[in-house]
């Protein structure tokens, strides 16, 4: 493409290229720019010495911090939670507003559909803190619903927030509630593109409606699907900070310590900000590559990637 | 339809413009604009205030939930800036996170004057020898002489206590501290004691006895089973255990080899650990303990259901005010019941903490010349108190104590200014105010103090730990110990696998640790004693 196509093309476009102009400008501004700061996981930066110390007079330490990481005693068991929450919360929590978007779409009544939907995503409104006091409250070992609810079954209660058996599977449940009915309605939405046609030919060749949803609803929403699943696959190791931090504790570090709660311990409390940057560069590279990794299987598989 | 594409593009990228001008807007909800020229009295050197015009200091406050930028605030502040010539401008932070907000504006490299560091607790480096060795922090000693006399005045600056803010002969902060050495406390429900015809428990095991009389004896009176015999906080294996269980108190030591010991290795710190989960076992011990919010932690110890305190001296003081008017008999006193430990209260005598100036301080000279204010009694007491005659008064002739004005029973909580801008606390030369609070915390020191006491080894030495090579490990070395108390407690592992977590703890840094650890204190002995 010759330097005059491009400008021709800009010319042309150019009202276009100015309504994508904020994006861009915001993430040059707040995602690109600020990437000098990646030399401090490079360094022995001190905070006092301010920019002179991270550009001018840098300390050098070359891998130290990634190699202190790697041969860290928790290493393999905070990646092995961090991985695991991940993928525990991607195969609960990507099929649950699709499944919940296709439960809704079937609804025929019109005003339940619109307060079942509206219930469903107010969970997204509540911060993290809220719901995790939520949690807690109901999780509660002496007076809580669900400990009343298991001792009139007969049973002995269980103390779930302080048990490693139990831990992920709470994560998870609460991650599903919070976020599931707020993705819903992408879904909702790409459902009302399909040619109502298409389910009326559906129905006079006798398909029900399992079937129909299997071959008609499901792949006009395959494109979505993959896209979100690609982009999902970026968060790998940035999947949920707030929730850990809030609900776990030193009993359940075995199950639920993850990469980011070791930052915040290490990093922040500790004061060891480039030991914390250069985790979190090896994590966002993490990401990078399960990105480039997934597109690149979307493409494979026939569906469309991001690129 | 084009047209429509223009006129939403062109608004978008003004709204994007805007946006962006308004992303100035900082955490602390202040627009940095405002926060750059509120510090610029400090920190812009190529702007001297003019003469006669007061110095602007930011100070990272910490608020207990108290500071309301109220009227009477304000008068405090002018007073302040007539006393002083400095126009002090809090930034208030919640208490809890007050720590991580101060490491985060470190990172972020933001401007703010002054702060205060909490002491880490003896042995325990400070983060105050490492922001020193960073340069975040500046040297106070310059000033001293010329505006901070009183730094030096012994009856009111006490020696130790300055030793502790003095790093390579430099004094880098204001020290202050409490007349209570030893925080961390036992006490017993003395109301709850009488009806269960039982005498203050003098051992553990009649501790213990209590505890589980407690259990099953509905003592508030509500017709449920549901008080909770012992309270810890967060911190189920406090000092106050460690005082009694532990063969040391607590405390490292100096084998007979010479060797540095860390209070973890002590031969008694598997039996604390299996007490502590026999009672958590037995249901003596709150449940939440490591899992509940600090609110909720607040809310359970406020309802009248806690018959003991293994935790911080105030807190007990703190819930009965909640139930005090329906309770009026509640009265908690402090033991300490005879273990198989030390028995002795290990005394903290380095200050609490330290307030502490920038390297972006701009007016160092008027930080000290304010804290030196701070240290008479005029501006110690309009500190605390506020105004006299405005918000208080002296309640006896020899100047004692305080009555709050306009507040009934002195309860601080309900003056119209307590203590909001104190720069310190509890300095020995500032009268009491009058209320059950202060005749409580009079009567924990007269206490605390009256048990057999022991000073922490090297009392006096400040570690500078910044290029220790354990630095690297600390983190994982505490996160094996927490946990692995924790679950012994809870009960999750036996307390048999203590001696498989100190193996561990050795292995994964704790010999480097106690290597570098025993080399400083012994080049801080030899200084100490060749002066």
């Amino acid at each position: 493409m010759t330097k005059t196509n491009i400008w021709n093309i800009l010319k042309k476009y150019k009202m276009l290229y100015l309504l994508l102009l904020p994006g861009i400008l915001y993430f040059v501004v707040f995602s690109y720019l600020p990437m000098y700061g990646i030399v401090i996981s490079f360094q022995d930066y001190k905070p006092a010495t301010g920019l002179r110390g991270m550009l001018q007079n840098p300390e050098w330490v070359g891998l130290e911090h990634f190699t202190d990481f790697f041969n860290s005693y928790y290493f393999a068991r905070i990646l092995n939670n961090t991985l695991a929450i991940f993928f525990l919360k991607l195969l609960f929590g990507f099929p649950a507003p699709i499944i919940l978007a296709l439960l809704l779409n079937e609804l025929k009544n019109r005003v339940y559909k619109k307060v079942a939907q509206t219930i469903t995503y107010m969970p997204h409104f509540l911060s993290m803190v809220i719901i995790t006091s939520l949690v807690v409250t109901l999780l509660n070992p002496t007076n809580g619903v669900i400990y009343e609810i298991i001792k009139l079954l007969g049973k002995d209660p269980v103390f779930f927030l302080a048990d490693n058996r139990y831990i992920r599977s709470i994560l998870v449940v609460m991650s599903v509630w919070a976020s599931a009915g707020w993705g819903s309605i992408l879904y909702l939405a790409a459902f009302a593109g399909i040619n109502p046609e298409l389910y009326e030919n559906a129905q006079i060749e006798g398909a029900n409606k399992i079937q129909q949803i299997i071959y008609i609803t499901l792949p006009s929403i395959a494109f979505i699907i993959s896209i979100l699943l690609i982009l999902n696959m970026g968060s790998v190791l940035n999947y949920g900070f707030e929730d850990i931090l809030l609900l776990y504790s030193a009993p359940v570090y075995e199950k639920a310590d993850i990469i980011d709660t070791f930052i915040y311990r290490e990093g922040l409390l500790n004061s060891r900000y480039s030991y914390g940057a250069a985790i979190g560069l090896f994590k966002n590279a993490i990401g990078l590559v399960m990105v480039l990794l997934t597109n690149f299987l979307a493409k494979k598989l026939g569906n469309e990637g991001i690129w | 339809m084009k047209k429509s594409i223009k006129v939403m593009s062109l608004l978008l990228a003004l709204c994007f413009v805007v946006t962006l001008a308004a992303c100035g807007a900082n955490s602390d909800g202040k627009n940095a604009s405002q926060t750059t020229s509120a510090a610029q009295g400090s920190s812009d050197a190529t702007t001297a205030p003019a003469a006669n015009e007061p110095v602007k200091l930011t100070y990272l406050m910490e608020d207990w939930g108290t500071i309301k930028g109220s009227a009477d605030e304000k008068l405090v502040l002018e007073r302040i800036k007539e006393e002083t010539g400095v126009e002090l401008i809090p930034i208030a932070i919640p208490s809890e996170g007050y720590d991580d907000k101060v490491n985060l504006k470190f990172a972020a490299g933001e401007d703010f004057d002054l702060y205060r560091e909490a002491n880490a607790g003896s042995g325990k480096p400070w983060k105050v020898n490492e922001r020193y060795a960073d340069g975040l922090i500046k040297s106070l000693s310059p000033y001293i002489d010329e505006y901070g006399p009183l730094f030096k005045d012994e009856t009111v600056m006490p020696k130790d206590f300055l030793a502790s803010a003095t790093i390579d002969n430099n004094i880098v902060g204001m020290p202050y501290g409490q007349a209570l050495g030893s925080k961390y406390v036992i006490t017993v429900r003395k109301d709850w004691l009488n009806k269960l015809g039982l005498s203050e428990p003098a051992t553990i095991e009649e501790y213990q006895a209590f505890l589980e009389k407690v259990k099953e004896t509905d003592l508030n009176g509500n017709g449920q089973m549901d008080e909770v015999p012992l309270y810890t906080g967060g911190w189920v294996n406090g000092p106050q255990w460690k005082e009694i269980f532990l063969v040391h108190g607590g405390n490292d030591w100096i084998d007979e080899n010479g060797g540095y010991n860390a209070a973890i290795l002590d031969p008694n710190y598997k039996l604390m650990l299996k007490t502590l989960q026999d009672w958590y076992k037995k249901g003596l011990i709150w449940k939440e303990a490591y899992t509940a919010q600090p609110e909720q932690a607040r809310e359970m110890s406020a309802k009248n259901l806690v018959a003991s305190y293994g935790f911080w001296w105030s807190e007990p003081e703190y819930a009965a005010m909640n139930f005090r008017a329906s309770v009026p008999e509640v009265e908690n006193v402090v033991i300490l019941p005879k273990g198989p430990g030390l028995n002795k209260k290990l005394q903290e005598k380095r200050p609490f903490g330290l307030l502490l100036v920038t390297s972006k301080c701009k007016n160092p000279e008027k930080a000290v010349a304010l804290m030196n204010w701070a240290l008479t009694t005029d501006g110690a007491n309009t500190l605390t108190y506020g105004i006299e005659g405005v918000h208080w008064q002296y309640g006896d002739v020899e100047k004692k104590s305080v009555n709050l004005m306009g507040v009934v029973n002195n309860d601080a909580s309900k003056a119209k200014y307590y203590a909001q801008y104190a720069l310190f606390g509890g300095l020995p030369n500032i009268p009491f105010v009058n209320n059950i609070f202060n005749y409580y915390y009079s009567a924990v020191v007269k206490t605390v103090n009256s048990f057999p006491q022991e000073e922490f080894l090297g009392k006096d030495f400040v570690y500078n730990d910044a290029n220790w090579e354990s630095k690297k490990y600390i983190n994982d070395m505490e996160t094996l110990i927490k946990e692995n108390e924790q679950k012994i407690i809870m009960g999750q592992t036996s307390a048999d696998e203590w001696d498989n977590v100190i193996k561990k703890w050795r292995e994964i840094g704790g010999d480097i640790f106690l290597k570098e650890k025993g080399q400083a204190y012994k080049e801080l002995s030899a200084k100490a004693g060749a002066k």
